[in-house]
């Protein structure tokens, strides 16, 4: 969206054109600002080429590009929250059925789909199908992005076939630890992966079929990495009050859910953890997955259920400790 | 019935807890369970909502699906084995998991919240909770209570965020302005800053929360529900005949609620129907029978008032005097009844009517032909077509109907409002037709010869003969066009102020017939109806039947022992004209001096009149004239029917015992007629008997003649009015909280008309009869040509009369 704009452009205008669709829309996250300007500049010059419009490039097609900002609510990403907020409305998912194949934005059939799928269309056009499918795996055909980020040494974003190793992109491609520090654990998919991985996972392929035979899921592909110094309960902390300022409001589970689980873990940071806990908050978690409105819910179990899983030694230094053993 | 299922409709079955149920296709699993008298926990839910799915406290478990479901939001399939908590250890560890989820946020309030003891939250937590909490952080904490309207107040730390509130007003009453903001445990109910919350629904949110978040400034810590008494009865305070559940703590009045009809008020009641209920206990309420001595009201016995008035009555029959009878359009049917038997048997006279606004030949038919003809029903809004009001407001005059009008608008189906103001009633799909007063006779005639050009065989005669000489203009055409379009499957509901322009009435009514549409009269009070079938009009008798027809009057000769007098009475304007004449004027619960069209020559005739008896609650200012007052019973203190606008009879049942010495009007009646030498019937059950011997059955409609037509209105401005319902009736006394939701009262006009005013400055509008100083509104929901001012502006101006408005000097 920053660096390439036009290719998800193109990608989203090959889209609609096969379905017969004459308008579109980027919704875009409000804290996004310098990509939501460059999607504004990019479809301002697609305009300007008659690439985008009326009568485009003299077929007698119609298509017009929308950029929706968003107004910074990761729920938004949930394809139905998404619709209703580009209705005027609050961000909040809807009940399906009806799909959004059939009762999409403003009711009429819509296709939502990533802007990684998208960017990818115009590739595939132009090379065909066996060219993409050469790459990754057989059940995961093509190439995917993944995000390196936390203790790394070289963070960022790196195009690979599915079913590269781990170990090639944490040790390779972003450079290893930082610092030279050992490895403690990484998500394979992002803060929703459901199981975070160790070190021992580091030679699981990044492909669908194999982080789920590992655990996991690949989830968004986005590749934490702590850092053998890093405490795993404020990780946790940290990530599930993402979840509780993000929850949307709408059902019980997700939002009492993590506010109950966020408050817990605070205690373990602050040294009020009681052995319990860590059942309990197990328990809550067993009672928001599966029972909430939408995969927000359902996911912003993982870093509990992970981290008690993995460290839960970790959770009771902190009890006898009285605070958090990271502290230094 | 005998129409072969829909696809929608065809049965599905399936099995509940093991046992087999078949319901129509689509139906949600929380209703199937319903069907079978299984009651899923649910917060959010609510049968008349769309679903939502929000709780979560409904879950149930399907075979065959990995997680649990969501009752209220999953619709069965045939085949499908549900199992809920009774035989499902998922579903039971998921509503408890919800249960104790809902709880961890919520305050320990219940010893000082309204809703202790009718609570869904506190009794799923004694059935199915803990006795102690796992959860040991603090709660979240919000101001409360806060006020979201001079009704209603909002207790954050209480709601459960089930979105009742907020979807009863965007899809049930239309009114936005409350709404779910924020999120994460932070989202709460609120009110935007610069948009009040106004709805005239509002106390339905408070009925329909399911816990205490909703609270009424009027109710809170009053009573406890297990602490009260309850009667179910049915509103008084308009024609939409709403039941309603009055419950009372050792016998003060202390709360009304919906009771649910489904046929009639679903499950809503009007704020106005649930909050104006103080006035009954008011302590300005005539408790104590006055007659006036040496020019002033002195409190005297029963037996002395009574024998007062038989005097009276007496000595004006020798003298060969006439006595007249006023009535009130909010009496209970078989007062009504009685009052109209009482004029033709003991004063013997057909002097009686109960308008406050006189119509022309057209609305004698029309009102003849109510009892005796099949008219519009709720029903036939559920499945009309096409819906068409003329000159009413439901939103203000009959706010159930609106609701129900508003619910086929919902579904798209079109609305047409003809009316000099467009109605602030919000109804998707509606389109105004905007129409001077005075001026819907020639509207409705131009439609008809269009119906006729458009090949409608179906006008009688007096229809064609009004219709000559009007040449129909296209938006005559269209709606000829729409009505011949949905020929059968339309509904025309008409407001009372219709009869005042002459044709107008009979019309509409015609109309509705040539298009084999039905016809509903939306009379602003709940009594009219019944009151026009009582005959409290000077041509008519009970059922419908004329005073001069002998055929008609025979049939009173066995129930009454005696012949009605035959000439037709005079009517009200009439009666006060001739007062000094009168041997004796009886008001029942009528307060012409404020509410007649035009009251000063009410109040004069009042004045003229030498022997005046009010049957009343109160010193009106038609009471305050009279000779006698005698305490009549309040609707919640006293038993007996009322028919809606419908005509269907809905029971009225007390809830307290009479305010001091107050009687029932047809008790009151009684005794008089007793002490003035006549026969008549003693109890609500003799009453009925004769009424139901008197009944007639109804039958399709029989076109009416519709005589002269209305002239058309002056050029210039015309005055358009009535009343809002929260206006400054008598019957809203003590409810201070209910009137500061009432608009203020501002002078409506065209931007076309303002020549110069702006909105909010001070006005006077003049009109033959007074003038009105407020401040004006420049809208375009008022027809170009008018100018609308409130009924209750306290300004003695007609609709339809010319008027002149200008800035208000100084
Ligand atoms: S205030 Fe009551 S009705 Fe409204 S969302 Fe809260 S609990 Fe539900
Ligand atoms: S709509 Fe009419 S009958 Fe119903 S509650 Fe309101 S005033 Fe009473
Ligand atoms: S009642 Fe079913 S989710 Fe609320």
């Amino acid at each position: 969206m920053e660096r390439d704009p036009h290719q998800l452009i193109e990608g989203m205008a090959v889209g609609a054109y096969a379905i017969g669709s004459t308008e579109m829309y980027i919704f875009c996250r409000g804290e996004f600002a310098y990509a939501a300007r460059q999607l504004e500049r990019a479809a301002a010059e697609a305009y300007e080429a008659g690439i985008l419009g009326k009568n485009i490039m003299g077929s007698g097609y119609d298509l017009d590009l929308i950029i929706h900002r968003g107004a910074g609510a990761y729920i938004c990403g949930e394809e139905t929250a998404l619709l209703e907020a580009i209705e005027g409305r609050r961000g909040q998912p809807r009940l399906r059925p009806p799909f959004p194949a059939t009762h999409g934005l403003f009711s009429k059939p819509t296709v939502v789909n990533n802007v990684e799928t998208f960017a990818c269309v115009p590739h595939i056009i132009t090379n065909g199908a066996d060219w993409f499918k050469g790459f990754g795996t057989e059940k995961s055909p093509g190439t995917k992005m993944f995000c390196l980020s936390g203790d790394v040494e070289r963070p960022g974003n790196y195009e690979v076939p599915f079913g590269t190793p781990a170990r090639d992109l944490i040790e390779g491609f972003a450079g290893g630890v930082k610092g030279g520090k050992k490895l403690k654990a990484f998500t394979p998919g992002g803060a929703s992966s459901t199981q975070f991985f160790g070190p021992d996972k580091l030679d699981t392929n990044m492909d669908w079929e194999s982080v789920m035979a590992a655990g996991s899921l690949l989830g968004t592909g986005a590749i934490i990495v702590f850092a053998e110094d890093v405490c795993m309960v404020r990780a946790a902390l940290r990530y599930t009050r993402f979840y509780a300022h993000e929850s949307c409001g709408k059902c019980t589970p997700c939002r009492e859910g993590t506010y109950w689980m966020v408050n817990t873990l605070e205690r373990f940071e602050n040294g009020q953890g009681r052995e319990e806990d860590i059942a309990i908050m197990n328990d809550v978690a067993g009672n928001i997955i599966g029972r909430s409105f939408c995969a927000l819910g359902d996911f912003s179990i993982a870093p509990v259920t992970s981290t008690t899983k993995l460290f839960a030694d970790e959770y009771r230094q902190h009890i006898a400790k009285g605070g958090c053993p990271f502290d230094r | 019935m005998g129409a072969p299922l829909t696809a929608e409709q065809a049965p599905v079955n399936l099995t509940i807890d093991g046992e087999d149920v078949s319901v129509p296709a689509g139906t949600l699993i929380i209703r199937a369970a319903e069907e079978m008298g299984k009651y899923i926990p649910r917060f959010c839910d609510h049968p008349l909502l769309d679903p939502l799915g929000a709780c979560r406290q409904c879950l149930v478990e399907v075979e065959g699906q990995r997680k649990p479901l969501t009752a209220c939001t999953t619709p069965v399939a045939e085949g499908m084995v549900v199992k809920t908590e009774f035989t499902s250890e998922l579903a039971r560890d998921g509503q408890e998991g919800v249960l104790e989820f809902l709880l961890i946020n919520h305050p320990l309030d219940c010893p000082m919240c309204d809703k202790g003891g009718e609570c869904p939250l506190q009794d799923q937590a004694l059935a199915y909770g803990p006795g102690s909490s796992r959860y040991i952080d603090p709660k979240r904490r919000f101001t409360k209570p806060v006020p979201i309207s001079p009704l209603v107040k909002l207790d954050r730390e209480r709601c459960v965020l089930c979105a009742r509130c907020t979807r009863f007003s965007d899809q049930i009453a239309g009114d936005p302005f409350i709404e779910l903001f924020e999120r994460s445990a932070l989202e709460q109910v609120a009110i935007f800053e610069d948009e009040p919350y106004e709805s005239i629904f509002s106390g339905n949110v408070i009925q329909i929360c399911p816990v205490g978040a909703l609270t009424s400034s009027t109710f809170r810590f009053r009573a406890r529900p297990f602490d009260m008494a309850s009667a179910d009865t049915t509103c008084n305070r308009c024609a939409s005949g709403c039941r309603i559940t009055v419950q009372t703590r050792r016998g003060e009045l202390v709360r009304v609620l919906a009771k649910d009809d489904h046929e009639v008020n679903d499950e809503w009641i009007c704020d106005k129907g649930r909050f104006a209920h103080p006035y009954a206990q008011s302590p300005e309420r005539v408790v104590e029978p006055l007659v006036r001595k040496n020019g002033e009201f002195v409190a005297v016995s029963w037996a002395e008032a009574v024998q007062v008035v038989a005097d009276r009555i007496t000595a004006a029959r020798e003298a060969g005097k006439g006595s007249a009878v006023i009535a009130g359009q909010q009496l209970v049917d078989e007062d009504a009844y009685a009052l109209s038997r009482f004029a033709r048997t003991v004063l013997g006279t057909n002097d009686v009517d109960a308008r406050r606004v006189l119509g022309g030949e057209d609305e004698d038919a029309v009102l003849a032909a109510l009892p005796k003809t099949i008219t519009a029903a709720n029903q036939d809004i559920d499945t009309a077509k096409l819906i068409v009001t003329i000159g009413v407001d439901l939103h203000e005059e009959s706010p159930i109907v609106f609701l129900r009008v508003r619910k086929a608008g919902r579904k798209g189906v079109p609305v047409r409002e003809i009316s000099a103001r467009r109605s602030a009633g919000n109804v998707q799909g509606a389109r105004w037709t905007a129409c001077r007063p005075g001026e819907e006779a020639t509207l409705l005639a131009g439609v008809a010869r269009a119906l006729e050009a458009r090949g409608n065989s179906g006008l009688d005669p007096s229809t064609r003969a009004a219709m000559q000489g009007v040449d129909p203009t296209s938006e005559m055409q269209e709606l000829a066009a729409a009505l011949q379009g949905v020929h059968g499957s339309v509904v025309i509901l008409v407001g009372e102020r219709l009869a005042a322009v002459p044709g107008a009435l009979g019309l509409a009514w015609n109309i509705t017939k040539a298009v084999d549409g039905t016809f509903g009269w939306i009379p602003r009070k709940a009594g009219a109806r019944g009151a026009a079938w009582a005959g409290l009009h000077p041509a008519l008798l009970p059922g419908g039947r004329s005073v001069e027809s002998t055929d008609d009057r025979a049939a009173f000769g066995e129930v009454w022992g005696i012949d009605p007098p035959s000439r037709r009475g005079r009517d009200a304007r009439a009666i006060f004209r001739t007062a000094p004449e009168l041997g004796v004027l009886l008001l029942a619960g009528a307060d012409p001096a404020t509410d007649f069209a035009d009251r000063q020559q009410a109040a004069r005739g009042l004045d003229d009149a030498p022997f005046v008896v009010a049957l009343d609650m109160f010193l009106t200012e038609s009471a305050r004239r009279a000779d006698v007052v005698l305490p009549a019973a309040a609707a919640y203190e006293r038993n007996g029917t009322v028919l809606n606008w419908e005509g269907r009879p809905r029971p009225v049942k007390a809830a307290v015992p009479p305010a001091g010495l107050a009687q029932a009007d047809y008790e009151i009646l009684a005794q008089i007629a007793n002490a003035a030498g006549g026969e008549f019937p003693q109890t609500l059950e003799a009453l009925r008997k004769e009424i139901k011997a008197l009944l007639v059955q109804p039958a399709a409609a029989h076109a009416v003649t519709v005589g002269q037509l209305a002239r058309p209105s002056a050029d210039g401005l015309v005055l358009a009015t009535h009343r809002p319902l929260l206006d400054d009736g008598t019957m809203m006394k003590g409810a201070d909280a209910l009137a500061q939701t009432a608009a203020p009262v501002v002078v409506e006009i065209n931007p076309a008309d303002a020549r110069g005013l702006t909105s909010g400055e001070p006005v006077v509008v003049h009109a033959p009869l007074g003038e009105v100083r407020a401040p004006v509104l420049v809208t375009d929901a008022v027809a170009r040509g008018v100018v609308f001012v409130p009924a209750h502006a306290g300004f003695a101006g007609r609709a339809g009369e010319a008027v002149t408005v200008e800035k208000a000097g100084g």
